[in-house]
């Protein structure tokens, strides 16, 4: 079962129908790939200057593991990485959006990261998916620093 | 008979209709038209459309490898009593002295035989979005109870469009205060980026061609014509949409590989 609190937050960062079907089927066969990526959810993205949002790469997180769908819109790639205690360096980016305050239309946030083993990545939020994005940092990359 | 000619023809008119076509006439042609754009966008359907949009680009995008088609948003314009007028002009003398198929276009009927007294452009990024763009409205307005038609044209001449028609029932003001019911049908234009980049040059062109005479080769052999620069450049760019789209599929294919 795709948890409501996902389908509740891929509302929330405005995703068309079709594509909040896509990332419920892409959970499913996560689900059925035994991953254990199911406690939380995020999806990269952008708003350029007309204010058009694109949809980037799809997270899922586990206790132990994350999940990255690269360019999930129209791709199929899957990458699993081990994130306890494997964290070695973080960097939080944001403009007009405070930590603990609602994020406005013009809140703008980036996380990138390192984990062992040489394995890097970023997050891009916009609006009120930074106060989700900070929600990712404190609760699977701050705590795994090792 | 002589044909009548263009300024000849609001004449032509009042006496087969009996309507006088002058200034009070357009202004009541302007109140129809805007009424017939105000109620089609105060509808739901239209509104549900336009939302409706973001999901047809979000299908073709899981579809094809995340390529958007990058709708714009559609906003419905009123069509000007002049260009009404050329157009019912060139419909009606096509096969002069005949009438054309399904009779004199006038005051009393062109309201529902003039299809885009309403009308409106959607374009998209890529060739094949057309025809994507075209089923997908299709398919939405027909689940709303409403009655389409479409067209995918072609010319030699280089002009490439594709069309999509719906009709709804409006109530209009009546020339005497009264009201009346017509079914007008709303145009949707749908064109890709580059080829709307250059329409408005591309347009205007047309339209003084399609007032003229009838066809002509000449200009297929006349590399120095007008005609020859304006009308490849039309076929060229369809070449280049549709390369674009082939290209696209081979970015796609080597990601898979």
């Amino acid at each position: 079962m795709f948890p409501k609190e996902f389908k509740a937050y891929l509302k929330e960062i405005e995703l068309a129908t079709p594509l909040i079907d896509r990332v419920e089927k892409i959970y499913l066969e996560c689900t059925q790939l035994g991953l254990g990526v199911d406690k939380n959810i995020f999806v990269a993205e952008t708003i350029d200057g007309e204010g058009k949002r694109t949809y980037q790469n799809l997270w899922f997180f586990g206790d132990e593991d994350a999940i990255e769908i690269k360019n999930f819109i129209g791709q199929d790639d899957y990458d699993q990485v081990k994130i306890k205690k494997q964290v070695v360096y973080w960097a939080l980016r944001k403009k007009e959006f405070e930590i603990g305050k609602p994020a406005t239309e013009k809140s703008r946030a980036s996380v990138s990261f390192n984990l062992k083993e040489s394995v890097s990545g970023d997050f891009r939020a916009s609006k009120a998916n930074c106060e989700k994005l900070v929600e990712i940092l404190t609760t699977y990359f701050i705590p795994n620093l090792a | 008979m002589e044909k009548p000619t263009e300024k000849e023809y609001p004449k032509w008119l009042e006496e087969k209709s009996g309507v006088a076509i002058d200034g009070s006439y357009e202004r009541y042609f302007r109140s129809v038209t805007k009424t017939i754009r105000e109620k089609t966008e105060e509808s739901s359907y239209w509104k549900s459309f336009l939302g409706e949009l973001k999901n047809f680009d979000a299908t073709f995008q899981i579809n094809n490898g995340g390529f958007e088609l990058d709708y714009n948003t559609p906003e419905l314009c009123e069509k000007s009593f002049a260009s009404f007028l050329q157009k019912t002009y060139r419909k009606n003398f096509v096969r002069w002295p005949e009438p054309p198929n399904g009779g004199w276009i006038l005051p009393d009927n062109w309201l529902e035989r003039v299809s885009d007294l309403v009308r409106t452009k959607i374009t998209v990024r890529y060739l094949d979005g057309i025809k994507y763009t075209l089923e997908q409205a299709e398919k939405y307005f027909q689940s709303v109870g409403l009655r389409t038609r479409q067209s995918l044209e072609a010319r030699s001449e280089g002009y490439y469009a594709a069309h999509f028609y719906f009709v709804d029932s409006v109530e209009i003001p009546k020339k005497d205060w009264d009201t009346q019911v017509i079914n007008p049908w709303i145009e949707i234009q749908i064109n890709t980026s580059l080829k709307e980049a250059i329409s408005k040059v591309t347009h205007k062109a047309y339209e003084v061609r399609r007032l003229g005479p009838g066809e002509d080769n000449d200009w297929k052999w006349n590399h120095e014509s007008k005609d020859f620069k304006m009308n490849y450049l039309g076929h060229i760019l369809h070449f280049i949409d549709g390369t674009v789209v082939e290209v696209r599929k081979q970015t796609i294919t080597k990601d898979i590989q």
